[in-house]
């Protein structure tokens, strides 16, 4: 029953994996499958408004972006004409929060798929043979998700992921451990072994030719008891310190990433985790730092990586849960401390938490505040993301201490995004003035300060001057008020004039940032009641 | 070239009763449950109808008092895609349980003043669902009987072109009965289980809500206490028509459906309209008696009403039960598009005025055509 017209939809989204779940079901689908006609499209292309399509999969990535995905789910019913029977949804988000899916009205009688594309593909489809649906019949054949994902798909988009030319693989799945900010227990399981990578990347190349690096997508992979026949496989791949890759004229440096990162309370226990990990071209290793409570076995495990030569890491940190400003900061200045000590290069990202079952990111931790967070994103996007190592750069974006990294988190926000500005050229006067005032106020003052301006969107600033009870908060409540478009527009242009001080040490290419850090994401409105969502581990698939 | 006609000329013989059995097709099953019933929502209006009968009869036979609701409740499971669709009417007894539920087209409720009366209303749930079942248990019996109807195995029946010709035989190989003991069944009630609910576009069969908007307009469930014209459209209909009044719940919600008139109706997003006035009609037939009653409400006719109100059209219930849909008058109107103006309803009391069997539309008879004349003015 070859020729039938299957649509592959991504959300228009920016994600830096290729989605593998669409392009495992293109496999099935496609020229190496069923022979069916496969179009994938990123986002809503209306060139596929005209076709009659047989099936259309949407796959779905992160919580948060769940307005997007609607988006592309409504697109994909008026392409259907309304046949939602023709509708499968996957992935992630579909998996993590099945209901918010399923209860949408206008949503009836798509087939929303939770978790990964094993047992028949007639099973996991959720094909109905008696209803003679299209390949229902198929109980026999290999699970989807065991196929080779095609890669051949992401030649039809305009779209290029960040991080394309690899092999996608597991060594293994699931985790040892339930942490409660993470969706991998509810999507992956309990910790397991995968089917060899070997074979994986072998039919890959066989398929597509050869890839330049190895993308390991484990959760855990230090947990796993086949640690070192995998790390021992990888060597046998040929992802080696120093393995280059020639398919033009020079030769390409190759990576092993594994881009979940690893556990230090794991690595801290023996040296061998860290010595095996050198043994191939790991970079950059991943530990994560997800609270100060883990600090003893990250830094022993920082100071093992050291010990065998892996000088370059760049480092998850999660921020938003259960911790305050102070653990943040502290685990930044960490990594600053074991920097200039041990001479490494490890870049810090911090990762705003969102719960995974919420579909936005207005979720405020219960030690932050969301005037906190937003002061937080803002000095990120200056940053890029990335938390600087080196001394200088590192005390200018978050302060020197605890004290001075609270304190510029109440900043007025202007002065956070116009640095220049105001440490520089013309602000610098109003800076100083804030900050005089800020000193003579007394911690309640503070707290009081805190509470004004956290609690509304900036434009109704203006009305909670009068609701300050000192004549010192009411006072420095001046500083909060907005810039209008003029001032801002003189300051943008005096800055733009001003060469710009970024840290020559980082130049972070794209495959090694986090994968959504939401520098670029919107302020979500005070008003709105709803909260979060995110993955910390993210991958696309089905 | 030329052809000739030639004139056939016969003989006289006297006319003779036919010798042979007459077949009957295994094929008249599907001309009696998935060709009759092409949209699937129907089938809810059939069963309804069943139970609105069902429960009629038990009130009128003191099954049930005069203060117990008449309930239907429904529930869908969305994951296992079964619907079940039970009421508190008077049950059919084991005796007769079997045999009147495998005939054909011989329904002991014509001439009753029923709604339904062909008997072939039962087998709309075949070409929707896997499997068919049918309960029921009346007063004093131990144990409830069931009776399941395989439509995969019809479904390969009637493709086949080689094996059981004969309507009797197809049914004997896919209909099993059986008595089980009650777990946790009430005394007395008849129910309709739909298993393995085919995927038909989106789904509409499963949804809740498609489902409840349906029913609150073909139903006889009463009119929500909101609705300010209530009372005088009953006074209007009197007697004349068995209102029914259904208790229809569905799911885990413990409100009733209510029909879909309220003070107001919704003519745009967040754009309201009120109904000011009612007018009320009624339609002799050609012998001068009521052949319909009705009512036509009043509002600011600032455009078509959109579809989503569930009260657009002029539209017509037989038993209080809808026949066709919001459309079924609109060739009446000067343009057809002026019936998305209008919220009305006529209620047909002649029993002359039959629907056809799949009640999309009525028999074409004198009688409904004289309903037609004297409708054209009011539209």
């Amino acid at each position: 029953m070859a020729n039938k017209n299957i649509l592959l939809i991504e959300p228009g989204y920016k994600n830096k994996y290729p989605p593998l779940g669409l392009m495992k079901l293109a496999q099935y689908h496609g020229a190496h499958g069923k022979r069916d006609k496969v179009k994938f499209i990123k986002g809503e292309d209306a060139s596929v408004l005209g076709t009659a399509w047989d099936r259309i999969y949407i796959t779905t990535l992160f919580s948060f972006e769940f307005a997007r995905i609607a988006q592309s789910i409504d697109f994909a019913l008026k392409v259907a004409n309304g046949h939602a029977d023709k509708i499968f949804v996957g992935g992630i988000a579909a998996s993590l929060m099945p209901e918010k899916f399923a209860t949408r009205a206008s949503w009836q009688g798509i087939r929303f798929i939770q978790g990964l594309l094993t047992g028949s593909p007639s099973r996991a489809l959720k094909l109905d043979e008696y209803s003679e649906e299209l390949y229902s019949d198929d109980h026999d054949g290999p699970a989807i998700e065991d196929l080779i994902p095609d890669y051949g798909i992401l030649d039809q988009i305009e779209y290029k992921y960040p991080v394309r030319d690899a092999y996608f693989a597991y060594a293994s799945r699931g985790c040892i451990r339930k942490c409660t900010f993470c969706g991998v227990p509810k999507l992956e399981g309990n910790q397991r072994d995968a089917e060899s990578i070997t074979s994986v990347v072998r039919n890959i190349e066989a398929l597509y030719g050869p890839k330049k690096d190895l993308m390991l997508m484990d959760n855990n992979v230090v947990a796993s008891p086949r640690f070192r026949e995998i790390i021992a496989e990888i060597r046998d791949l040929g992802f080696t310190p120093d393995a280059k890759l020639s398919v033009g004229r020079v030769p390409v440096q190759r990576r092993v990433d594994f881009n979940q990162g690893v556990d230090a309370r794991i690595l801290c226990k023996d040296p061998i985790y860290l010595r095996e990990l050198s043994s191939i071209c790991l970079k950059p290793l991943r530990i994560a730092f997800d609270h100060l409570g883990v600090k003893g076995p990250y830094e022993k495990a920082v100071r093992y990586a050291h010990q065998f030569g892996l000088l370059s890491m760049s480092n998850y940190m999660l921020y938003n849960f259960h911790d305050t400003p102070a653990d943040l900061f502290e685990r930044m200045r960490l990594n600053v401390t074991l920097n200039e000590e041990l001479g490494l290069r490890i870049w810090s990202f911090p990762m705003r938490y969102q719960p995974t079952w919420l579909p936005d990111r207005s979720h405020i931790g219960e030690k932050w505040t969301r005037y906190q967070l937003r002061s937080m994103q803002l000095i990120l996007q200056a940053t890029h993301g990335v938390v600087s190592g080196d001394p200088t750069f590192f005390r200018r974006a978050f302060g020197d201490t605890v004290e001075q990294f609270e304190d510029l988190l109440i900043r007025p926000h202007h002065f956070i995004f116009n640095r220049d500005w105001y440490d520089f050229l013309g602000g610098k006067e109003q800076l100083a003035e804030y900050k005089k005032e800020f000193k003579r106020l007394s911690g309640s003052e503070r707290t009081e300060l805190l509470g004004l301006i956290a609690s509304v969107d900036p434009s109704e600033l203006r009305g909670q001057v009068g609701l300050a009870t000192t004549g010192r908060v009411r006072s420095i409540m001046k500083h909060y008020l907005p810039l209008t478009k003029d001032e801002e527009a003189e300051i943008w242009a005096r800055q733009k004039a001003m060469k710009k001080q970024d840290d020559p040490t980082i130049i972070v290419p794209d495959d090694e940032r986090v994968e959504d850090a939401g520098l670029s994401c919107e302020e979500t409105p005070v008003s709105s009641s709803s909260k979060i969502a995110r993955k910390k581990k993210a991958m696309a698939v089905a | 070239m030329s052809t000739n006609i030639v004139a056939i000329t016969l003989g006289e013989a006297p006319w003779q009763n036919l010798a042979d059995d007459i077949v009957i097709g295994k094929d008249i099953l599907e001309l009696l449950s998935s060709s009759m019933y092409v949209d699937p929502m129907t089938i809810y209006r059939e069963y309804v109808q069943n139970s609105a009968d069902s429960i009629d009869e038990a009130r009128a036979e003191g099954m049930l008092a005069a203060h117990e609701p008449g309930r239907v409740s429904i529930a869908i499971d969305l994951d296992a895609r079964n619907v079940r669709i039970t009421d508190n009417g008077t049950g059919i007894p084991h005796a007769e349980f079997g045999k009147r539920l495998t005939a054909f087209g011989a329904s002991k409720k014509r001439g009753r003043r029923t709604r339904g009366f062909r008997g072939v209303g039962r087998l709309a749930g075949i070409g929707y669902c896997q499997e068919l079942i049918f309960r029921s248990r009346v007063s004093g019996e131990t144990r409830v009987s069931e009776m399941r109807w395989d439509c995969r195995k019809l479904k390969n029946i009637l493709r086949s072109s080689e094996e059981h010709h004969e309507l009797r035989e197809a049914v004997a190989q896919v209909v099993e009965l059986r008595r089980i003991p009650p777990v946790n069944a009430p005394e007395r009630f008849f129910e309709v289980e739909m298993r393995g609910i085919i995927r038909h576009r989106n789904d509409q069969l499963l949804s809740t809500s498609a489902v409840s908007n349906y029913l609150s307009q073909v139903a006889p469930v009463p009119f929500g206490k909101e609705f300010p014209f209530k009372d005088k459209i009953l006074k209007h209909l009197g007697s004349h028509v068995r209102m029914g009044d259904l208790e229809i719940v569905i799911g885990d919600d413990s409100t009733p459906l209510y029909r879909p008139h309220g003070a107001s109706l919704e003519i745009g997003v967040g754009v309201f309209d009120r109904f000011s006035d009612i007018e009320l009609v009624n339609i002799d037939g050609i012998d001068g008696e009521t052949a319909c009653l009705g009512w036509i409400l009043h509002h600011g006719y600032t455009g078509a009403l959109p579809s989503a109100c569930n009260v657009r059209g002029l539209r017509v219930r037989c038993g209080n039960i809808q026949v066709g849909d919001d459309r079924m008058f609109e060739e009446l109107f000067p343009e057809t598009r002026f019936n998305a103006w209008s919220v009305g309803e006529l209620h047909v009391i002649d029993p002359r005025i039959i629907p056809n069997g799949r009640r999309d539309h009525f028999e074409q008879s004198v009688h409904f055509h004289n309903l037609l004349t004297h409708l054209s003015p009011i539209a």
